[in-house]
């Protein structure tokens, strides 16, 4: 579909609103669907699409996401998000249990990864034999 | 075993782990050798990404070319299959390099520099980057030392400097690989790199062969990315083996380069172009194809004493549909070079070969480069082959012609057979000079025009064997002055006479 510019921009303008500090407000989303949806069909789709694409970035941005092989305690989350909250406001923490890392850890703040894993050391050797 | 433990042991020992920051994205859409990537915010233009290990040894590597808001849109080197929408790529930080050094002369090498003829590993010590901005102006110097093809009407009428861009462009079948070649074969000091770009494995395997055959593989490295190959492996190969130049000419070495052909090498960019979505303009080209050639030829240069003075001679070849030289790509690339080599069918098949058209074809610079010898002669041969060329549409309406025209067009016609040559037998310069002098002063006036070629044989074979001095001297003094003149003549009447004498071929 050819891109609408001026559409583009409001839909842009609309998730920007969506935001406070860095959360989402659920009433303002809602108000935004609505008023999309009475776009023509087509426009409504178009923008649509891009609203949820631009929410799950924006929000994603603002969520840390952090990789362990063993569960973390609340205390050390709260000092992970601390510092990386000296760069980036975080309203979100996602932690995972990932056997596979075999060890440390992997932050991942928007499109930004810390990686401190067992695996990703054994990989940087790897590389460097590898020449 | 113990010696591979030690040596990895060895490799590791200074090795610093730390915590790596990265920037990483996700891929939404893959095809073609293209992918468009969401995220990677911190990406640079041109800069490598990281596509995760391959099936193989390696790690699949990818450019960065369009930057978007919010997402990237990259080219792929190596098996695109194996990506799939959903996989973490990460920024490298790098730009894109291949290796670069003496090792790889005489490999035969795929775009990326990685070896692709089964003769194992290259180790080399040095890599340069792919895309490099060309020297500036105070690191050149004007063309001023000649490169030999050693064939008789580029060297003479068409002559090609060291640092010059000189553009062989016809349609196909008219022997525009058969020229590089022959360039090839004809090098001494001379490190060849020729690109083979979209052409079939077959024939990069044959022309493989040629040169392993004239003893020309151990002077020559092969960047091959055939047609089978990805459009992107297609339009990073000139870049690599320019890399590969490069390097040797800031050794202070002289480096010729051969791209084999440029205009399947905008095929391949205007491909990845529209794949990537960028707007396309005349021909479907993109609006920066001019960019991608002129960046490209703008990087062989002769470089000044101060800067080592080495040389990289850029040799592109165009294709050309139905001989139309007004097409977008050839046009380009004529106002880039520095002159052009145009061949033409209708001589090929008429067996004027190399099927220069010596009419239109030029070298702008080359001409300062020209050894005198050569000068001397090439003058009269310009003069000589432009008055036949004239007379000749004039005298197919006329039978009756004056004495004087008809020993134009008479001379004209042996210029023209001692100009053919064979494939893959370039002519030292001495005996370039030696034939065409002879030819222009008149000296096979009176051979038939059929026996032209036999007489030229048998002439330098007899200088060959009683005056091996004079060739020498004038091999070595690039020089054809009175004394030498003299001496020529007198040993050209000479063998006139022993030819004449034989009764073949010789008016009477």
């Amino acid at each position: 579909m050819k891109k609408n510019k001026q559409l583009q921009k409001t839909v842009t303008k609309l998730m920007e609103m969506s935001f406070k500090d860095g959360k989402i407000i659920e009433s303002q989303v809602v108000r935004s669907i609505k008023a999309l949806k009475l776009l023509p069909r087509n426009e409504a789709i178009f923008a649509l699409t891009e609203y949820c694409k631009l929410l799950k970035r924006k929000e994603r941005a603002h969520t840390m996401y952090l990789e362990t092989v063993v569960p973390l305690s609340l205390e050390v989350i709260k000092k992970a998000k601390k510092i990386v909250e000296r760069t980036v406001k975080i309203t979100k923490v996602v932690t995972q249990i990932n056997p596979e890392i075999l060890g440390g850890f992997k932050l991942r703040v928007g499109d930004e990864v810390w990686d401190e894993t067992i695996l990703g050391k054994i990989n940087q050797v790897k590389e460097v034999i590898r020449g | 075993m113990a010696d591979l433990i030690q040596q990895i042991e060895k490799e590791i020992q200074g090795l610093k782990l730390k915590a790596s920051k990265q920037n990483v994205g996700v891929v939404t859409e893959i095809g073609d050798g293209v992918a468009r990537i969401d995220g990677l915010s911190d990406v640079q233009f041109s800069e490598l990404i990281d596509f995760g290990p391959s099936t193989g040894s390696g790690r699949i590597t990818g450019l960065a070319l369009n930057l978007e808001e919010y997402s990237v849109g990259a080219v792929i080197f190596g098996d695109f299959t194996k990506i799939k929408a959903g996989d973490e790529v990460k920024t490298t930080g790098q730009i894109l390099q291949v290796p670069v050094g003496e090792e790889l002369i005489g490999r035969v090498v795929d775009g990326l520099g990685n070896p692709i003829d089964g003769k194992g590993l290259i180790k080399t010590l040095k890599k340069y980057p792919v895309e490099k901005i060309a020297p500036g102006v105070i690191t050149r110097q004007s063309v001023n030392v000649p490169l030999q093809t050693g064939i008789k009407a580029i060297d003479a009428m068409i002559p090609i400097g060291r640092g010059q861009r000189q553009l062989i462009i016809g349609d196909r079948n008219t022997g525009k690989t058969t020229i590089a070649v022959d360039t090839i074969v004809n090098q001494k000091d001379v490190i060849c790199i020729y690109v083979a770009i979209g052409q079939k494995t077959s024939k990069i395997a044959q022309l493989v062969a040629k040169l392993e055959e004239h003893d020309a593989m151990k002077h020559t490295i092969i960047v091959a990315a055939s047609a089978s190959d990805p459009a992107t492996m297609q339009y990073i190969a000139p870049y690599s083996g320019v890399a590969m130049g490069e390097y040797f000419m800031d050794q202070g070495k002289d480096a010729l380069i051969i791209y084999d052909d440029l205009s399947k090498h905008a095929w391949a960019y205007r491909q990845m172009s529209l794949l990537l979505r960028r707007p396309s303009g005349r021909e479907a080209y993109p609006g920066d194809v001019f960019y991608l050639h002129s960046r490209l030829l703008e990087r062989a240069a002769r470089l000044n004493k101060d800067y080592g003075g080495g040389s990289l001679t850029a040799l592109p070849i165009i294709e050309t549909q139905a001989n139309d030289v007004s097409a977008y790509i050839p046009t380009n690339v004529i106002s880039i070079t520095d002159g052009q080599i145009f061949l033409e069918s209708d001589l090929f098949f008429a067996g004027f070969r190399p099927a220069l058209n010596v009419g239109i074809s030029v070298s702008r610079v080359g001409g300062a480069a020209q050894t005198k010898a050569m000068k001397g002669v090439a003058g009269k041969l310009r003069l000589d082959l432009a008055q036949f060329r004239a007379l000749q549409a004039f005298a197919q309406f006329s039978s009756d012609l004056d004495p004087e025209t008809r020993a134009s067009i008479e001379r004209g016609r042996r210029i023209t057979e001692v100009l053919k040559q064979l494939p893959y037998f370039p002519v030292p310069l001495e005996e370039q000079v030696v034939s065409l002098w002879a030819v222009t002063n008149g000296f096979m006036d009176e051979v038939e025009v059929e026996k032209v070629r036999e007489f030229e044989q048998k002439y330098i074979a007899h200088l060959k064997l009683r005056e091996k001095k004079l060739l020498s001297s004038i091999a070595q003094e690039k020089i054809l002055d009175e004394k030498n003149i003299k001496e020529l003549e007198k040993v050209t009447k000479e063998f006139v006479g022993i030819f004449a004498k034989t009764g073949k071929g010789v008016k009477k």
